[in-house]
């Protein structure tokens, strides 16, 4: 699911439907976990914990960058 | 669930031949309704084919302008394409608004189409159904028949066809390529389902061992202001109570050309000409939109439990058409 949102796949809360770039927020992410086999998908704590997760996500190749900045 | 035969088809011309030699035989490719159907008793199949490898996996651009949809493509990636979402809008939303992320990773588009309707009868194999049994009776007129069809229906069978896919199809006049014993052949999407009639055991003209090998969508520059809009009882994972596929050319207030069709109303997605052809020529406005969409509806048959299908299609098909004139839609 964060992979076919980085790669800009729309779901069917997308306003647009040709951005490159998917912001997970909460409407996109329960959409996104809809018909979940554990039904459990789109609950109260399990939204932030996949935003974060996706936000997680991201951090490394933030610090890999400025660690390479650093670098001589 | 009955024991049955499995064969993986080497191509697709074996695939046809196999299933011309079996009457109880049946094609098997994302096996997203039929697997359930083989689980719950309501098909009984004898063999399945297996189809799902066939090189029918590609979206191609046809010479004319239009898109070519192999059988195979999945949902999710023809959902994804970029010259669906750009060209198409109103597809790439229907297919969206459908199932869900994993169902839509599995469900072809040929399979897609031949899907079964959801009516709770014909899933009950412990009651009677026309379309299931020919014959047994259709208790949904008298009992619960809420999600079932206010257009096109008949005595022996009220189901609504459940695609949300086939709805922007017909929209956008797609056009079915089939493979069967005596070679290809076309058939428009909006002759390809049947009503039911005295047959409801039999959803489209689609003749045993005919395999579906592509969708052909005619280019449609207007199509690019175009939207799918679907009414259901949740906001996600649910099949619609109505919907609406639309495409709008308006040019100073006036409406040049359209396209609607509507979803959850009738046995088959329901191509409306009736609506097309108050718009086209009329002026782009809220009353034209309203008396388009109940001329389509005038000859609606609601039963008490669907009745309020009529004003919801209606009240949907009017407020698609306005977002459609509006800006930055």
């Amino acid at each position: 699911m964060l992979r076919e949102a980085e790669a800009g796949w729309p779901s069917a809360v997308s306003a647009d439907l040709t951005a490159s770039h998917v912001t997970l927020d909460d409407e996109e992410i329960r959409e996104r976990m809809s018909g979940n086999l554990c039904r459990c998908a789109a609950y109260a704590n399990i939204v932030p914990a996949i935003r974060q997760v996706a936000q997680q996500a991201q951090e490394p190749l933030r610090t890999q960058q400025v660690g390479k900045e650093a670098q001589p | 669930m009955n024991p049955f035969r499995y064969e993986r088809a080497s191509d697709a011309e074996s695939a046809v031949a196999l299933l011309g030699q079996e009457p109880g035989g049946v094609f098997l490719a994302g096996g997203t309704n039929l697997v359930d159907h083989l689980r719950l008793g309501v098909r009984q199949p004898e063999l399945l084919i297996e189809i799902s490898h066939l090189p029918y996996d590609r979206i191609e651009p046809l010479p004319d302008g239009g898109v070519r949809i192999g059988a195979l493509v999945r949902n999710s990636d023809l959902a994804a394409d970029r010259t669906i979402r750009t060209s198409y809008p109103l597809l790439a939303q229907a297919l969206l608004a459908g199932a869900s992320g994993q169902l839509r990773n599995l469900a072809t588009t040929g399979g897609n189409l031949l899907q079964r309707t959801r009516c709770v009868y014909f899933q009950d194999i412990t009651r009677p159904c026309n379309k299931r049994i020919p014959g047994s009776g259709c208790p949904a007129r008298e009992g619960y028949h809420r999600e079932l069809a206010i257009l096109g229906a008949s005595e022996a069978c009220i189901t609504t066809h459940p695609s949300d896919m086939a709805v922007a199809l017909v929209a956008l006049d797609a056009v079915v390529r089939v493979l069967g014993p005596q070679g290809e052949r076309t058939i428009p999407l909006v002759d390809f389902y049947r009503l039911p009639g005295e047959e409801p055991q039999r959803d489209t003209v689609l003749q045993h061992g005919e395999l579906i090998t592509a969708v052909d969508l005619p280019p449609l520059a207007f199509a690019t202001r175009s939207h799918y809009r679907k009414v259901r009882d949740r906001a996600s994972y649910s099949f619609a109570l109505v919907s609406v596929a639309a495409a709008l050319d308006v040019a100073d207030g006036v409406v040049r050309d359209v396209r609607i069709a509507l979803g959850g109303v009738a046995p088959r997605p329901w191509r409306a000409t009736k609506a097309e052809a108050v718009l086209r020529g009329a002026p782009a406005t809220e009353e034209v939109f309203g008396r388009a969409a109940e001329a389509e509806l005038a000859e609606a048959q609601p039963l008490p439990g669907n009745a309020f299908k009529v004003p919801l299609a209606r009240n949907t098909l009017v407020r698609t058409l306005l977002d459609l004139t509006g800006e930055g839609v």
